[in-house]
């Protein structure tokens, strides 16, 4: 069985073979691992990977997000997506920044001030709105350099996930 | 002792008071928002009382509301936790004056440790050492620049109504003098309808050192040594710990001295915090007295062996301190992390939203205070905290790995946390070495970025986790409501039945 994942944007094809219930064995990064594992309950498994010199047991915690799942592993998180469920083009588009390409709020928030008129040029990572949620202040930042072209809220508005603040068209 | 004590707060502060109540066999009441109908708090409590919306003026900041809660609940008590109405003097009275004893100091100590130059003064006839500066407003440029010189340069100018660094400025020089007082004055005057400025003495790397101190209604005043609180961003404590590395027994004894006189110079009646600057030098200042409960009180606990919460009920019920200074002593090292629903990739925004999973970790010299659960929706009204986790150890390098050991084994599932950040930061060579000034993580964290932490072992586990996720048979537990399928109520739309 072949899988291509990719982890933290970076891309992995994995080949397995399934040996005996409950585990694989794989070539991963030029080791040769055979895995157990377990199920503890719905969001736990329990993992032993033998590398031919040690085994290591590990209990990860993982949960179903979007195009694949997100796995916690002593104290960090790991975003795995399965790139054979995404549409083409999807992971190009997340390699390419980390910052989102609209002005909009992650969560609803209201609006503190907008720092921006119309027409006005802005540099990528100049400061467009000012908004607080949750008793913090938090400054959504121009996506690439550009023209404003329209302004969609104004201060004091209660602004949603989703609601474009503030249009701007990119120019080189 | 009281009948039943109401908790006006919610989250982790609200079920770790509920905790000492259970133990001292005191009946609770929890009060409730919207947003919090099956927060962990609300069904911590033996009853619980709705109070309205989630915004915090119609629930936790409603003084009529929570007092009509207390009134229909026979509720004899208030215990107000932190933030909300703990510092609020008109509360206070409030609840005394309907016979409803609060549970923190009384009205006026908290209205005049409240106001930043009535606190100074007090501290001053205490002989408590305050930052070097005027106690009172600047007349004008020239006697400013006149202190300036005698306290030297670089100074601080503060608005004296102020507040959120408004009018807030440091002035390098003599000369800079002029534009900086001008500047300050104006913003003063539109933030605050005062444009009165004071002087201080500008203290660059210093440490945020406070004590806590326990005071009866009949004099008697002791304290329960430190805690550093100086691994703070944007102001926020987020790593708090005790003892302090950069105090001597020497230095500890004249800093809980002189906590104990601001205690008793201003009156102080039941548990508060003194706060302290202090410099390399050994030199430390007065910052402020908090009237309540602090967030990092675990750790004291922790080290002393004393439940605080305990000895608040008792000291508001009028009973005398049943310990004396010389019974005080700190046993190991204690540190606590706060952890809180964030996006250190978004620059830390505050990550609401269910908790899919959530388990808290356990083990030797381990505390868990959270407020939190599994299935619990974060709501975005309140403030980001989630839990506060405490690990306590024979030494301080015991209490890190301790640390960092539970942290790595607290998995959130579903909204973002700063578990990861935390453990970069204790992991560090700056705290290693104890080298903790406020300043640390904007000079040595700004650029950080959850790659730094991220391992190739763990990375290659990830996708090993995910194929054997897959190639197991899902035995996901029963789907929660919001995926069955909705029931004809919910469906009615704007439709009522009259």
């Amino acid at each position: 069985m072949e899988y291509n994942l990719s982890v933290n944007d970076r891309e992995k094809t994995i080949r397995i073979e399934t040996d005996k219930e409950n585990s694989f064995s794989t070539e991963l990064d030029a080791a040769k691992l055979h895995v157990n594992y377990k199920r503890i309950d719905d969001y736990t498994l329990r993992l032993e990977i033998d590398n031919g010199k040690t085994k290591k047991g590990v209990s990860v915690h993982l949960v179903d997000s979007e195009g694949g799942k997100t796995i916690f592993i002593n104290g960090v998180t790991y975003a795995v997506k399965n790139r054979d469920n995404l549409p083409v083009g999807t992971i190009r588009k997340q390699v390419s920044t980390n910052l989102p390409d609209k002005i909009t709020p992650p969560m609803p928030a209201t609006v503190i001030s907008v720092l921006v008129n119309k027409n006005d040029l802005v540099q990528k990572g100049d400061g467009i709105v000012v908004i607080s949620a949750m008793k913090m202040e938090t400054t959504l930042t121009a996506p690439f350099n550009g023209r404003v072209i329209s302004l969609n809220t104004s201060r004091g508005e209660k602004v949603m996930p989703g609601d474009i603040l503030v249009d701007i068209e990119e120019e080189e | 002792m009281f009948g039943k004590i109401l908790i006006a707060n919610r989250g982790e502060i609200a079920v770790r008071v509920m905790k000492t109540c259970n133990e001292m066999d005191i009946p609770t009441v929890a009060v409730y928002s919207d947003a919090d109908k099956d927060a962990l708090h609300t069904l911590s409590a033996d009853e619980s009382f709705y109070l309205g919306a989630s915004e915090p003026s119609e629930s936790y900041l409603n003084i009529g509301k929570i007092l009509t809660a207390a009134k229909q609940t026979n509720a004899d008590a208030i215990h107000p936790g932190y933030g909300f109405l703990a510092e609020n003097a008109d509360f206070a009275r409030e609840c005394n004056r309907r016979g409803i004893t609060f549970i923190g100091p009384p009205p006026d100590v908290i209205s005049s440790l409240g106001d930043k130059t009535t606190a100074r003064k007090i501290m001053r006839e205490g002989r408590v050492p305050v930052i070097p500066g005027t106690t009172d407003a600047a007349k004008d440029l020239e006697s400013i620049i006149n202190e300036g010189d005698a306290i030297g340069w670089p100074v601080l100018i503060k608005a004296s109504a102020g507040g959120g660094g408004k009018g807030m400025r440091i002035v390098p020089s003599r000369e800079a003098m002029e534009d900086a007082f001008i500047a300050a004055s104006r913003e003063a005057a539109s933030a605050f309808g005062d444009d009165s400025i004071y002087l201080e003495k500008l203290i660059t790397r210093a440490r945020h050192v406070e004590f806590q101190i326990l005071c009866d209604s009949f004099g008697n005043a002791i304290h329960l040594l430190e805690r550093e609180c100086s691994i703070q961003r944007r102001h926020q404590k987020i790593i708090e710990e005790t003892p302090s590395v950069s105090l001597t027994p020497e230095l500890r004894d004249r800093m809980g001295s002189a906590a104990v006189r601001a205690a008793k110079a201003s009156g102080y009646v039941n548990a508060g915090t003194v706060e302290f600057l202090l410099e390399p030098d050994g030199n430390f200042y007065f910052l402020e007295i908090n009237t309540r409960l602090q967030v990092e009180h675990p750790i004291t606990e922790m080290i002393t062996g004393i439940d605080l919460v305990k000895k608040q009920i008792e000291i508001a019920a009028g009973m005398p301190l049943s310990i004396k200074q010389p019974d005080i002593a700190g046993k190991g090292h204690a540190i606590e992390c706060r952890v809180y629903g964030e996006d250190p990739e978004h620059s830390f925004f505050p990550s609401a939203g269910k908790i899919q999973f959530l388990k808290e970790p356990t083990g030797p010299g381990i505390r868990c205070d959270s407020g939190v659960c599994t299935g619990f929706t974060v709501p975005v009204e309140y403030d980001p905290i989630l839990a506060k986790l405490t690990a306590h150890a024979e030494t301080r390098q015991d209490a890190i790995n301790r640390m960092v050991k539970a942290l790595s084994g607290f998995p959130v599932l579903g909204i973002k946390t700063n578990i990861h950040f935390l453990m970069d930061i204790l992991t560090s060579g700056s705290f290693h070495s104890g080298q903790t000034y406020t300043d640390v993580i904007e000079s040595e964290f700004s650029d950080w970025s959850p790659e730094k932490g991220r391992s190739e072992t763990d990375e290659r586990t990830a996708l090993l986790a995910f194929i054997a996720d897959d190639l197991l048979p899902k035995h996901k537990m029963a789907a929660s409501t919001e995926d069955k399928p909705p029931e004809p109520w919910q469906t009615l739309g704007n439709w009522r039945i009259s």
